[in-house]
């Protein structure tokens, strides 16, 4: 099952309380500066793989951070979204 | 997911991000750099709570160049140079698009500007995390220490002994007071407690006179003399006492000055240093 960690030379500042339920996640990388700022259900999901858990543990982290069930949260968005942050460079395979 | 272009990223997040960026620079390059002021130190050793403005990294003084070109390439632009950004001449400004700004340190004012000095305050560093970095920051008896310097340069109209003695107890003042000879911080700590007599004959003492109790650029410019402590310094300083500040007029004006401007500034400068001449010297005939 695959899990993640922080890509190399990225940094991340978490904010999870705030006004969105599930806050804010702030992600750079650290040569560039750029910053990608993920809200709400994609901050949930992005905390929960930075945490090194595996796709099932990020989706039922997902439903318990927004306060849904597990059947309520559409896998192939959790996936698409974890996709993306390894394209991104933010996560990378362990 | 958004971009920073499309959602607000508070300063403090900003802040955080550029001293972690900044410890991933001086990690690739081998620097040694120590995280100073802001969020980088303990809450009560914070000017204002929520951290500054800047990131503030305090640089090992022999490293200091290498670590700037590389600043440099790296997307950061110089905003002030250690000549013309303050009196004392131990901090550059950069800026970067995305991270804000950030000021690197060669000393600290009210501090040793040796490597000893640097070597005292890194063996006793501790880590703290920014943006996921390790970062090393002073340990909390130099974070206190450097905390009621800062006030104490900053705050030239408050009651400083009180608003340290706040915060410092007996126990802590007394590892401080240990540690104030390993980092020359006896004028610094003598301003932070509002006791600045007790060194008047140091070389630095006018300096921080000048800047409790400002009193003129005249005034300021002898204490910025006789604070060097190398005589080649000292020419130096008195031989840019009369140049423009170009880097400053650029920043107040909000483009890079013409040959006119700088010209115009200049002639102003002389006479602004002419007028005080004359009321200084007005004032001490009792003529005024």
């Amino acid at each position: 099952m695959t899990a993640w960690s922080r890509g190399d030379g990225w940094g991340v500042v978490d904010r999870p309380d705030g006004n969105v339920r599930g806050g804010c996640l702030y992600a750079a990388p650290l040569r560039s500066g750029e910053i990608t700022v993920l809200v709400g259900a994609s901050a949930v999901v992005a905390r929960a793989a930075l945490e090194g858990l595996d796709v099932t543990a990020v989706r039922e982290a997902a439903a318990a951070g927004l306060g849904v069930a597990r059947e309520d949260i559409d896998a192939d968005v959790v996936d698409d979204l974890l996709d993306d942050l390894v394209r991104l460079g933010l996560l990378q395979p362990r | 997911m958004t971009s920073e272009d499309e959602a607000p990223v508070d300063i403090a997040v900003r802040i955080e991000f550029a001293h972690a960026a900044l410890q991933h620079l001086a990690d690739t390059y081998g620097i040694d750099l120590l995280h100073v002021k802001g969020i980088a130190f303990e809450p009560k050793w914070r000017s204002r709570a929520e951290g500054g403005s800047d990131a503030d990294i305090l640089v090992r003084p022999s490293q200091v160049r290498d670590f700037t070109r590389h600043l440099r390439r790296q997307g950061w632009t110089r905003r002030s140079s250690f000549r013309t950004g303050s009196a004392s001449g131990h901090a550059e400004t950069y800026w970067h698009d995305h991270l804000g700004y950030a000021d690197v340190h060669r000393f600290f004012m009210g501090m040793g500007r040796d490597e000893g000095t640097f070597d005292a305050l890194w063996s006793r560093r501790q880590i703290t995390e920014l943006a996921g970095v390790q970062c090393p920051v002073p340990d909390g008896v130099a974070q206190a220490l450097i905390f009621a310097i800062n006030e104490a340069r900053n705050s030239p109209g408050l009651k400083q002994p009180e608003r340290v003695g706040l915060s410092i107890d007996h126990q802590l003042a007394v590892q401080i007071e240990k540690l104030i000879p390993t980092v020359q911080a006896q004028v610094g700590w003598a301003a932070a407690r509002g006791a600045l007599d007790e060194v008047r004959a140091h070389r630095e003492h006018d300096l921080w006179r000048t800047t409790r109790a400002p009193s003129g650029r005249l005034a300021e410019w002898r204490a910025r003399v006789k604070a060097e402590p190398a005589t080649l310094d000292k020419i130096v300083t008195v031989l840019r006492a009369p140049l423009v500040n170009t880097e400053h007029l650029a920043n107040t004006r909000g483009h890079r000055p013409s040959p006119l401007e700088v010209a115009v500034e200049f002639v102003d400068r002389g006479r602004r240093a002419a007028t005080e001449v004359w009321r200084t010297y007005r004032n001490g005939r009792g003529l005024g």
